[in-house]
């Protein structure tokens, strides 16, 4: 053996520790609440050579992005020209691999000297310009209407802030209190991300931690490879549907072929709908997380996330089509409602090779929900932004939770009182959708309802959801979950809204989202009368609902 | 208050009672085992027991103070009493959405722990209140008499009252409160304003939720101890620990049940203070390592770190607590070897049953107790006092079956890897509460206490480069002992958010002076006149989520507080997060006043220190790298003034000593060794 498995778990500990203390400085002092409250952010440690060693992240959906992001800006800025002190700021998805929102600050750490290490962190930040307050429009045809888009920068130089760029970008986004506050936690994270390294360095001798860094990778590695062999060897399909871009409702399909190899995968999307022309395009950064997602979650889901889980997965994504776009295409909305959708085919087909460790589709979409206008009180810009969680899929022991976020997403939402002392807003409603989940020997989660009325003019609205046209699907037999809603109500009359939409709203307005529930797991006539009636007791299923027969 | 003073400590597996004669300063130390079933079974045998044992006759016990953990354990285990739940129309389901959030990002069968509250049980009120505290739908009061009555009709006892914006104007749950009096009189009704008066419903609802659902039970415990002692010692008070390190009177425990979850390990803390107090070491890391887990709290300049983000079995329970790390590594946690060849030890435990392979309980996963034994850091004779016989031979089976041979390791290597493996998870948590925090570790002293600390706290102090470790006399009975410091606490808070520039002063007096009232109000109603108050704020720079806690010291706020206060913030936000922005407004979120009713302590004098060094009972085989023959000493033999010389085993009832080589411990003139690390 050439490591020693006492030094390996040890340093692999504080490796994480260091990575979990980048995210404390981040979440604890920053100021957009998507950082702060629904913490859409990642921390991570590198080796000097940019693979990903330790990760804290928050959302599953940044799993593939922070391994792609800084080998791709060290490409642009090699090692050579990374000095102490500096740190470089990117937002391209052509490069990063996200959307425009989630900025990322990269650090090169050195010891006496030498370089040890990179850290990086990714952030969502509550606007970069664009089209739409909050950046989400669900009806860009370019990138360039999305926001601002920034390649690989220096925003700090040997300790020295560039102040000149941080102007140039302050001034394209609206908020820029937040966007100061918030690039400020993130070099503050790095820099607490680095002083740890340092210490360790300084402990165990630069030799020893980039030796151990390098164990690490393989470590994952091969507790991903030994994962991996105990799934049933074959070729496994599926396909689903995209329910639109945003500027049309034509179904976009996404298609899986999986090949268990032994000890590795092969993961092609060949047969995927070519790019989309709205905001829907998935970043191959993005296909990645949600093949690592789908993988980890039906093999290991311990699996320390690092540069050696990639190893044994092969992913193929054709170029030009929707997981797999070309510039100058639209990727906003790809994080919210495709990475989830893509998720669910994967786990469609892995459910063809182990079915007990997968979910029935899910609420399908992150179901963002905005509201952004210009405030009565103080006369700056406002905006809310929420997701919104739905119903999980049932599993084949297990019923699906009621109301949560699923797969690639776990944002918490904002309290109401929150809600209504941080904007001009009042939630009417907010709860669970009964009868919403799948029936089955095993029931899909429950939808959740959320009201909102606007109580001041000219506000803005968005939501982007899914399963509005497509219900969940159940597995083995069980139903499917209900469709997602969107209604507004104008002076008492209700009128019902596609699943993407962005509008004008008057004072008083009404908006209701109601996210899709999850698919049922097994035949409903199997599952043990005892739920059945403690269900029906709690109101979460109804008496008619519990005797009817799913639809076949 | 004259005569005995007892403290009594629940846990899971035996109850500690400390009783403190308070003319003589002696002290009595027992242990019984816990009766879980009827914890007040184990409380009265033990105190009756230990008073007889010192001769106290009735009517010399005037003080009991109890840690008790029947409202965990009734929220843990998911027995507490059925409770119903009034919400506001149309939030229904806030306990079942919480934050919408799931436990594990990757593990699809990790669900949320069950509803405080099932769904059936929970009503919805008509009513709305603003955040600005304005009523926009009145309270449907005859929909509330249908409610209540409903409530009696299903029989259940225990109500919790959560309303939108109740921090802001708690009229509607005050108004319900009244109604359920005259529908329901029988009810315990729990109002979220009264527990929790801050914003974020969820949390709110889940305190008002947790109290109710534990209260019943607290109730009855607590009525049927109190009666159990009274019938002993006529003049007896019984004050119960709570969380935030204080105690309160045994009526408001049983009617405000919630504030006695999380409050085990707060005695622990307490001894901390106090030790420090003595020792003038102000800093102190308190590490108690038992069982199945491990609580490290952070004390700087004698105050311990108070939080109130805290959280039990997954639901969060925000009330003001002292803030202690749980880790799930204790001297019962399993070394094992993961699919990627890692050696990890915990977060499963032997627990009591198998327990550690060398019980010979036919258990058969290496523990930490294993490895500590295999390499002769404990006595196999000595364990528990000479409860157990521990078995050195199981142990290296184990350990070589399960880690040493698959890894090509000797039994002695793989155990000091478990050992170093468990310490270095006990260093992450250590460097949570310090490091991450702004605090540097080598400024602090490591207070090691519980069956295990003394143990390994050397090791850890060594890796974590703090200079020196306490060790205080009883180790294993340091929370019961702790309690004693205790004093009748009483944490409130008021929010009131705004830039701290446009706050006046006068609002911020005022809310002070209004708590002080309130604190001194209930104090007086318990019959407690030695009353002091301390203030604090909450402050951010405007927009964050998160915000610091900032002690606001002077009898007379000054007219400048604000600026102060900003000033302070700044410096704070610097340590803690590594920067400041100074053009950036600072917003006052909480004002907090605690108000202590001082109770009276006793003053151990210093003993007179002579100058020696014991002899060795015996000497051991121990490792330390390759085994050495080790003096082994026992800790009744150690008197202030001496000095001991690593490497050396110190052995008592409760608990086992190591001493490095190079190491030094001197015993202080109050019985605590204080190990100097050297280097």
């Amino acid at each position: 053996m050439s490591y020693d498995p006492v030094t390996l778990e040890v340093l692999r500990n504080a490796l994480q520790s260091a990575a979990e203390e980048m995210g404390v400085v981040l979440t604890r002092t920053a100021l957009s609440p998507n950082i702060k409250d629904r913490r859409d952010c990642s921390t991570a440690v590198y080796t000097r050579e940019g693979f990903l060693v330790a990760q804290a992240e928050h959302i599953p959906l940044h799993l593939g992005l922070m391994p792609a992001v800084v080998k791709a800006v060290l490409h642009e800025y090699p090692l050579s020209l990374l000095n102490e002190g500096d740190a470089v700021i990117i937002n391209d998805p052509y490069i990063s691999g996200s959307h425009l929102p989630d900025i990322c600050i990269i650090s090169a750490v050195y010891h006496q000297g030498e370089p040890i290490a990179i850290v990086a962190n990714l952030a969502h930040h509550v606007d970069v310009g664009g089209a739409v307050p909050g950046s989400m429009s669900t009806a860009c045809r370019e990138i360039f209407q999305e926001g601002i888009r920034i390649p690989p920068v220096k925003i700090r130089a040997g300790g020295r802030l560039n102040h000149e760029l941080l102007k140039l970008l302050s001034n394209n986004v609206r908020t820029a209190r937040e966007f100061y506050g918030d690039i400020h936690a993130q070099i503050a994270a790095n820099s607490a991300g680095g002083k740890r390294l340092k210490e360790m360095a300084e402990k165990y001798g630069t030799g020893m931690l980039l030796k151990y860094m390098r164990e690490i990778i393989a470590y994952s590695e091969r507790r991903l490879r030994k994962a991996l062999s105990g799934l049933p060897q074959g070729t496994f399909s599926f396909e689903d549907y995209l329910e639109g871009d945003g500027l049309n409702q034509d179904l976009i399909k996404i298609k899986t072929t999986i090949e268990t190899r032994g000890d590795s995968i092969l993961v092609d999307f060949t047969g995927t709908s070519p790019q989309a022309e709205g905001p829907v395009n998935a970043i191959r950064g993005v296909t990645l997380a949600c093949v690592y997602f789908a993988v980890k979650a039906v093999t290991d889901p311990e699996l320390p996330s690092s540069e050696g889980m990639s190893r044994p997965i092969e992913v193929i994504t054709p170029a030009g089509t929707l997981v797999n776009p070309c510039f100058p295409a639209p990727v906003a909305h790809a994080n919210i409602n495709t990475a989830q959708r893509i998720t669910d085919v994967l786990l469609g087909a892995l459910a063809k090779a182990a079915p007990d460790r997968v979910t029935a589709a899910g609420t399908g979409s992150m179901s963002n929900f905005t509201i952004g206008g210009i405030h009565p009180e103080t006369g700056a810009y406002y905006s809310y932004v929420e997701t919104c969680g739905g119903g999980q899929g049932a599993k084949c022991d297990q019923d699906g939770m009621d109301g949560v976020h699923i797969n690639m997403t776990n944002t918490r939402n904002t309290p109401v009182e929150v809600i209504e002392m941080s904007h001009p807003l009042l939630v009417e409603r907010y709860g669970l959708i009964p009868d919403s989940g799948g029936q089955g020997r095993c029931r899909g989660g429950l939808g959740i309802s959320r009201e909102v009325t606007i109580l001041c003019p000219g506000a803005t609205a968005s939501i982007s959801t899914e399963r509005s046209v497509l219900s969940p699907w159940g597995l083995s037999g069980g139903g499917e979950g209900r469709r997602s809603r969107c209604s507004i109500k104008k002076n008492g009359i209700v009128e019902s809204l596609p699943g993407k939409v962005t509008l004008k709203v008057a004072q008083y307005d009404s908006l209701t989202l109601e996210t899709a529930g999850g698919g049922g797991f097994g035949n409903p006539l199997e599952r043990d009368p005892e739920r059945v009636k403690e269900d029906v007791l709690d109101g979460l299923v109804s008496i008619g609902r519990s005797k009817k027969q799913p639809k076949s | 208050m004259q005569g005995i003073k007892v403290a009594v400590d629940t846990g899971g597996t035996f109850t500690d009672i400390c009783l403190l004669n308070d003319e003589t300063g002696e002290i009595y130390i027992t242990k019984v085992s816990s009766t879980p079933d009827d914890p007040a079974l184990a409380v009265i045998e033990g105190l009756f027991k230990a008073a007889a044992a010192c001769g106290a006759g009735p009517a010399a016990v005037s003080l009991v103070l109890h840690g008790t953990t029947v409202a965990t354990n009734s929220l843990l285990e998911h027995s507490g009493a059925a409770s119903a739940l009034l919400t506001t129309d149309g939030f229904r389901d806030i306990l079942y959405i919480g934050r919408q959030n799931r436990p594990s990002l990757y593990d699809f069968r990790a669900i949320k722990p069950p509803p405080l509250i099932p769904r059936r049980h929970t009503y919805e009120v008509r009513e709305r209140m603003l955040h600005t505290g304005e009523v926009r739908t009145p309270l449907d009061e005859a929909q509330v008499r249908e409610i209540a009555r409903d409530i009696r009709f299903k029989g259940i006892v225990s109500v919790a009252v959560s309303l939108l914006h109740s921090y802001s104007n708690p009229l509607h749950e005050s108004r319900i409160k009244e109604i359920f009096n005259e529908e329901h009189p029988d009810a315990l009704v729990t109002l979220s304003s009264q527990i929790l008066p801050e914003f974020r419903e969820y949390e709110r609802t889940c305190a008002a939720a947790i109290s109710a659902i534990v209260r019943p039970k607290v109730d009855f415990y607590l009525k049927n101890l109190e009666t159990g002692l009274k019938d002993r010692w006529t003049d007896v008070r019984l004050l119960i620990m709570h969380s935030g390190g204080g105690v309160v009177t045994a009526s408001r425990a049983r009617s405000e049940s919630a504030r006695t979850v999380l409050s085990g390990p707060a005695g622990g803390v307490l001894a901390g203070v106090e030790i420090g107090r003595k020792t003038g070491l102000e800093n102190i890391i308190t590490l108690d390592i038992g069982g199945t887990s491990t609580d490290i709290c952070l004390i700087k300049k004698g105050e311990p770190g108070y939080t109130s983000e805290g959280e039990v079995g997954g639901y969060p329970l925000r009330l003001p607590m002292i803030d202690i790390s749980t880790i799930g590594a204790g001297g019962g946690s399993i070394a094992w070897l993961d699919s990627g060849g890692s050696l990890r030890v915990g977060p499963h435990s032997a627990g009591a049953c198998p327990g550690p392979a060398c019980y010979s309980q036919k258990g058969t996963e290496p523990t930490v107790t294993d490895a500590n034994l295999l390499l002769g850091r404990i006595n196999a004779r000595r364990a528990l006092g000479d409860r157990i016989r521990l078995h050195t031979g199981l142990a290296r089976q184990a350990i070589l079956n399960k880690i040493g041979i698959p890894l090509g390791l000797t039994a002695e290597k793989a155990a000091e890897g478990i050992l170093e493996v468990v310490n270095a998870s006990m260093a992450r948590a250590v460097r949570m509460v310090s490091v991450q925090r702004g605090h540097d570790p080598r400024e602090y002293a490591l207070l090691a206490f519980g069956g295990a600390g003394p143990l390994h706290a050397a090791a850890l102090a060594c890796d974590l480069g703090i200079p020196r470790v306490v060790i205080p006399r009883y180790p294993g009975v340091t929370s019961a002992i702790g309690m004693l410091q205790a004093d009748v606490r009483f944490d409130l808070c008021r929010t009131l958010i705004g830039k701290i520039s446009g706050v006046p002063p006068g609002k911020i007096s005022e809310a002070f002076r209004d708590m002080e009232q309130e604190g001194a109000g209930r104090l007086r109603e318990d019959n407690f006149n030695q009353v002091s108050f301390t203030r604090q704020a909450d402050l951010r720079y405007s927009g964050q989520s998160y915000q610091i806690t900032l002690p606001v010291s002077g009898e007379k706020l000054s007219a400048n507080i604000s600026e102060q206060l900003a000033g302070a913030f700044h410096e704070a936000h610097q340590r803690e997060y590594g920067w400041r922005r100074d053009e950036q407004e600072v917003e006052l979120v909480n004002l907090r006043l605690t108000a202590l009713g001082r109770l009276p302590k006793i003053n151990w004098p210093p003993a007179a220190s002579s100058n020696g060094t014991p002899d060795p009972a015996g000497y051991r085989e121990v490792y330390f790298g390759y085994f050495m023959n080790t003096p082994i000493y026992r800790r009744e033999d150690l008197r202030p003034g001496y000095i001991l010389n690593g490497p050396a085993v110190i052995e008592q009832d409760d608990s086992t000593t190591l001493l490095f080589p190079g190491m030094q411990a001197l015993c202080d003139p109050y019985e605590n060794l204080i190990v100097e690390l050297g280097g």
